[in-house]
């Protein structure tokens, strides 16, 4: 029998060959995944990194277009000449009639936060008006040439037959360039009146008379804010809903009044910071062996690393950052790698010949060998280095000059030029070097990656000019590099960065 | 079955160790030196194959891909355990050419047993050549030697496999 049919008769024996499984090794199978099973599978879940990046993304680019949404809708609120507060009227969809034409009727309306709500029957409350003087203010508007006359603030016992629209108290009129009281406000034509205070569920309320029902309009666009004004063009006052529990715009910062910078905020800060970072690495076999992967990832062993860095920070709106600037990056890989260089190999030889009768001799051979087997252990501390770019969009959380403020930060880091310092095994076993320079003969192909950043940020005002920041964050690696290798293999960290800002305008 | 095992589901994944699990247990007694570190193969094995079937891309045999996890397993383990390929020095020089009858009365398990009863390095190497069909090449990648090693640890294994079914044979005889 030749060789070749001497192996096909094994394999057909065997390659089908059942036995018998050992009993309980199932249970023994389900409870071993069971204490593999990882606590945090989504951490190397490379999805969950670009969900979190497009959700935090997405986050910030709201705010901006919201952001951006209620500039124009500050801007229209200005007092303008009639002309103009016309057009914006005109050109603004949401604009709509609040207050019903027949003083006995009553509307209640809801637009988004703000809460407003008409009565018929506000006698008692007309009569709980107590008796006051009256006072009389002139006002002008502003850029209108059109004047209030007066503003007469009346006893309520002379409304009684008004009907009210209701308005949260925090009102502020842009004529008496104060919030609302009761009484009543008195024009050329035209007469407000103005309730006590009502205590209601959605706040306290006051009362405004309907006598100017078909002479009132709003714009409902901002989320809890209403003009209303005169259909002549004057703005009248603001209504401003009640603030709910967790008033997310005030967190936002939406609610601020312009800076001193303008009506945008014009800030520019240069950052320094520095980071202790854990690394991690990801390795993909393109079209080498798995063994080898194996082999070369026994052997490597990332060690954590810094990043150092500069950027400087644009307001490009009132909580809205961008950012961009350099940094150093480096990371360090424990190389340590066995293999044998010496065996010595001793053999003894024990022959025997067995002597049976009618059957031919037959020798025995025992034979023991010693083998003596010498290893080589190679250590080295690899590195790798890198200049980047960021570029980074921003959103702080609070008021510009608050002591603390939180911020979330995503974007792109570029990686300009990466060089390493170190060894690495290759396929054959061998060792070799990975210093990277721009030749073809490297092992480790110079090549820009991209990766993908996402933070969020504690800042500490220190004083006007100075901030301190801890900023935790991860970035994850896009770029591939080493295909020439055979192998993928990608950076990804994660970090504190500890930094100050300077704030470079005044 | 599979989709259940990715999705891991434990009825699946019973189901699927069950129709399989005989097969492999023969492979792991093939490259293992008693049952019992057979039965550590297998173990291993099957929670491998388990936490990367979703990597299997339902493209060739599916009991190949599972067998290729195990056999890797078993490869792994015994390399932790410093593979060592020995050099025996073979008294006899050739051996005897055996009649094809000869194999006639041997069976399975007998084979199994001579094949256990093989140095390490030799068994290796045979198993992987003969019966799972790798080549020369394949195998010095796998065991991080030479493919001249792997062809010479064959020949000797071949040879030593013969005269045990030889003397076998005799005994038997």
């Amino acid at each position: 029998m030749t060789d070749k049919l001497f192996d096909n008769f094994i394999q057909q024996q065997l390659y089908h060959k059942e036995s018998p499984v050992p009993p309980g090794l199932w249970d023994k199978i389900a409870a071993q995944q069971e204490k593999e099973k990882p606590a945090l599978i989504w951490w190397k879940n490379p999805k969950v990194y670009g969900l979190g990046f497009a959700v935090v993304s997405i986050f910030l680019a709201g705010i901006f277009l919201k952001k951006q949404q209620n500039t124009s809708v500050a801007i229209a609120n200005k007092p303008v000449d009639n002309t103009q507060q016309n057009q914006v009227i005109n050109s603004n969809s949401t604009i709509k009639n609040i207050v019903s034409s027949s003083p006995s009727s009553s509307l209640s309306k809801t637009n988004q936060d703000s809460k407003i709500s008409l009565s018929s029957d506000e006698k008692h409350l007309a009569n709980s008006i107590s008796n006051r003087n009256i006072v009389q203010k002139r006002l002008q508007e502003n850029k209108s040439n059109v004047s209030v006359n007066s503003i007469q603030l009346q006893l309520g016992e002379n409304n009684n037959n008004t009907s009210f629209s209701y308005f949260n108290q925090n009102i502020t009129s842009p004529i008496l360039n104060k919030q609302l009281d009761y009484g009543t406000l008195l024009t050329d034509n035209e007469k407000v009146h103005l309730s006590t205070p009502k205590k209601t569920s959605n706040g306290l309320l006051i009362g405004v008379s309907s006598n100017l029902s078909n002479q009132l309009g709003s714009t409902g666009s901002n989320a809890n804010e209403t003009q209303f004004f005169t259909k002549s063009g004057k703005n009248l006052f603001a209504a401003t809903a009640t603030p709910p529990i967790i008033n997310l715009r005030k967190v936002f910062g939406l609610d601020d009044c312009p800076s001193a910078n303008g009506s945008f905020r014009n800030d520019f800060y240069i950052e320094g910071y520095a980071s202790a970072d854990y690394t991690m690495k990801r390795v993909d076999n393109i079209s080498t062996t798995d063994a080898y992967l194996a082999k070369k990832d026994s052997a490597e062993k990332m060690r954590g690393g810094f990043t150092l860095g500069v950027r400087f920070s644009k307001s490009i709106s009132d909580n809205m950052f961008l950012k961009a600037g350099f940094q150093f990056a480096q990371m360090f890989e424990q190389f340590k790698l066995t293999t044998e260089n010496e065996r010595r190999v001793t053999t003894t030889i024990v022959t025997r010949t067995l002597v049976r009768a009618g059957l031919p001799d037959t020798t025995i051979s025992d034979t023991t060998s010693l083998i003596q087997i010498g290893y080589r252990t190679q250590r080295n501390t690899n590195l790798y280095r890198s200049i980047e770019l960021p570029i980074l969009l921003s959103y702080e959380f609070g008021k510009q000059d608050s002591k603390y403020s939180f911020a979330l930060t995503a974007g792109a880091i570029i990686n300009l030029s990466t060089w390493n310092n170190g060894i690495t095994v290759n396929e054959l076993n061998q060792i070799v070097s990975i210093n990277s320079k721009p030749t073809q003969n490297s092992f480790y192909t110079h090549q820009i990656g991209l990766s993908a950043y996402l933070s969020a940020s504690v800042i500490k005002q220190l004083n006007e000019k100075w901030s301190f920041f801890a900023e935790p964050y991860l970035r994850y690696s896009l770029g591939k590099n080493n295909v020439a290798s055979g192998f993928v293999q990608q950076f990804d960290a994660i970090g504190i960065n500890f930094g100050t800002r300077l704030k470079l305008n005044k | 079955m599979i989709k259940g095992c990715i999705s891991k589901q434990v009825q699946c994944q019973k189901a699927l160790f069950t129709v399989y699990a005989p097969k492999f247990m023969t492979v792991c007694l093939r490259y293992a030196v008693d049952a019992m570190e057979a039965e550590d193969f297998l173990q291993e094995g099957f929670v491998r194959i388990f936490n990367n079937l979703h990597q299997f891309k339902f493209e060739g045999s599916f009991e190949g891909w599972m067998r290729r996890i195990v056999v890797n397993v078993c490869l792994k383990k015994l390399q932790k355990k410093k593979l060592v390929f020995n050099e025996i020095i073979e008294e006899q020089s050739t051996v005897p050419s055996i009649d094809a009858s000869a194999y006639n009365h041997l069976g399975e398990s007998d084979l199994l047993k001579l094949i256990s009863k093989l140095p390490e390095g030799y068994r290796i190497v045979f198993n992987l050549n003969v019966i799972e069909g790798y080549s020369h090449e394949e195998i010095a990648k796998m065991l991080n030697v030479q493919p001249s090693t792997s062809r010479s640890q064959l020949v000797k294994a071949r040879k030593m496999l013969q005269q045990q079914i030889l003397e076998l044979q005799k005994v038997a005889v």
